[in-house]
């Protein structure tokens, strides 16, 4: 079982809510966006007490930083630009999945139309690197700045995501000739206040005439090579260190001890 | 009818149909300097330039991204660029984040020359140079 987080820090100081989460959890994989924490800090933190559990896994996306338990040499970047890395992460010897972690376009700077075709970009890098690798056995995590209904998420020349598992098991649909893989969004289950966590991971009051308040903008998609591995009921919006919470009294992600965005965490049983 | 046949034959197109564009276009220009870049490093980083037909039809998608052969065929992608299929320019490019426009030759040869002299694409490749020897 390997447990993954992902949190979009904007550039603020919370090693100590990090380390926090990673004992709460036992976390393996900490992929972190907007984040300006030293290296040596966080793996002096995470490494505390004479361990030598985590390690930095460099990358040339300087939007994404990752953290694991597992050494550079099995966390290799294989396509990045400067929105997304794309990691062969090798459990062992014979098991290996591609774990690529983006922070796209936010909406203040790219309208709708360009968050889709930025999205039509990733996903082919997405495909092209699963062709040049050999498998599909992928994840895709981050801030992508998105709901899960948006044409950027749903398009089948975008993410292609899908709310339903079995949909996302056919593989792949043909539209316009061309075959189209699956990703299998969990995210559309967490959306909303009867759901098990916060209805969202980002919230922003807004006073036009369409406001959702809540956004779903972070993230994680996965592939129908890899979603036996994949249980929804370990997928959670994290709202607590264990120690303090990450929401205001009002619910909504408080930045003066968390961050204007709430964690994800998942596990794979892989 | 002898007159008929003669006007169909008649040839209404420009004699010099197939001339060159006076711009070049900038798919032509970064596939030339993608070959340079294999020169530069002796093919321990190259280019690679990739293109395809935007979903409008009526643009060109193209990706312009370095390559580490020792490294497992590690990808970078260094920029992006959108050109009209027909009128070649304005291209739209797309760079560490940020975008430009350029409306002809000069323009774009321009912008690459800061692209590729930044300070953020020397680190890239020199990093690559530097981990592909020693892997």
């Amino acid at each position: 079982m390997v447990t993954f987080l992902f949190w979009n820090l904007k550039n603020l100081e919370r090693l100590y809510a990090i380390d926090r989460l990673v004992r709460l959890h036992a976390l393996d994989v900490v992929v972190l966006a907007e984040s300006s924490l030293h290296i040596d800090s966080v793996l002096k933190t995470l490494n505390k007490g004479g361990r030598a559990d985590f390690h930095f896994n460099p990358g040339n996306c300087e939007r994404i930083a990752i953290y694991s338990r597992f050494p550079t040499r099995d966390m290799r970047p294989v396509h990045e630009s400067d929105r997304i890395t794309i990691r062969r992460l090798r459990f062992s010897a014979t098991r290996e999945i591609l774990l690529a972690a983006a922070h796209l376009h936010s909406k203040l700077h790219r309208s709708h139309e360009e968050q889709a075709f930025a999205a039509g970009e990733v996903a082919s890098e997405i495909a092209r690197t699963e062709n040049r690798i050999g498998h599909s056995r992928t994840i895709f995590v981050g801030d992508l700045n998105m709901n899960p209904f948006e044409h950027g998420l749903v398009a089948a020349t975008c993410l292609h995501a899908t709310m339903d598992r079995r949909i996302a098991l056919r593989g792949a649909r043909t539209v316009d000739r061309k075959q189209r893989p699956f990703f299998y969004n969990p995210m559309w289950s967490m959306l909303g206040d009867a759901s098990s966590g916060p209805p969202g991971t980002y919230y922003r009051s807004e006073s036009g005439h369409v406001a959702y308040f809540w956004h779903m903008f972070d993230q994680v998609l996965i592939r129908p090579e890899l979603l036996p591995a994949f249980d929804n009921s370990t997928l959670k919006i994290v709202d607590t260190d264990g120690t303090t919470s990450l929401l205001k009294d009002s619910g909504t992600p408080n930045e003066f001890v968390g961050s204007d965005h709430l964690p994800i965490l998942f596990r794979l049983d892989y | 009818m002898g007159t008929f046949m003669e006007n169909a034959k008649e040839d209404l197109w420009p004699s010099n149909l197939a001339e060159e564009p006076s711009d070049r276009s900038p798919l032509q220009i970064l596939r030339e300097q993608a070959e340079r870049l294999g020169e530069k490093t002796s093919n321990v980083v190259e280019a690679v330039v990739a293109a395809e037909p935007h979903l409008d039809g009526s643009t060109l998608d193209i990706q312009f991204s370095l390559v580490a052969p020792a490294l497992g065929g590690y990808e970078y992608v260094l920029l992006r660029a959108r050109q009209p299929v027909v009128d070649l320019y304005p291209v739209r490019l797309e760079f560490e984040g940020n975008s430009w426009t350029a409306n002809e030759e000069d323009g774009l040869k321009q912008y690459l020359a800061n692209f590729f002299n930044s300070a953020r694409t020397r680190k890239i490749i020199s990093n690559l140079v530097a981990q592909s020897r020693s892997a």
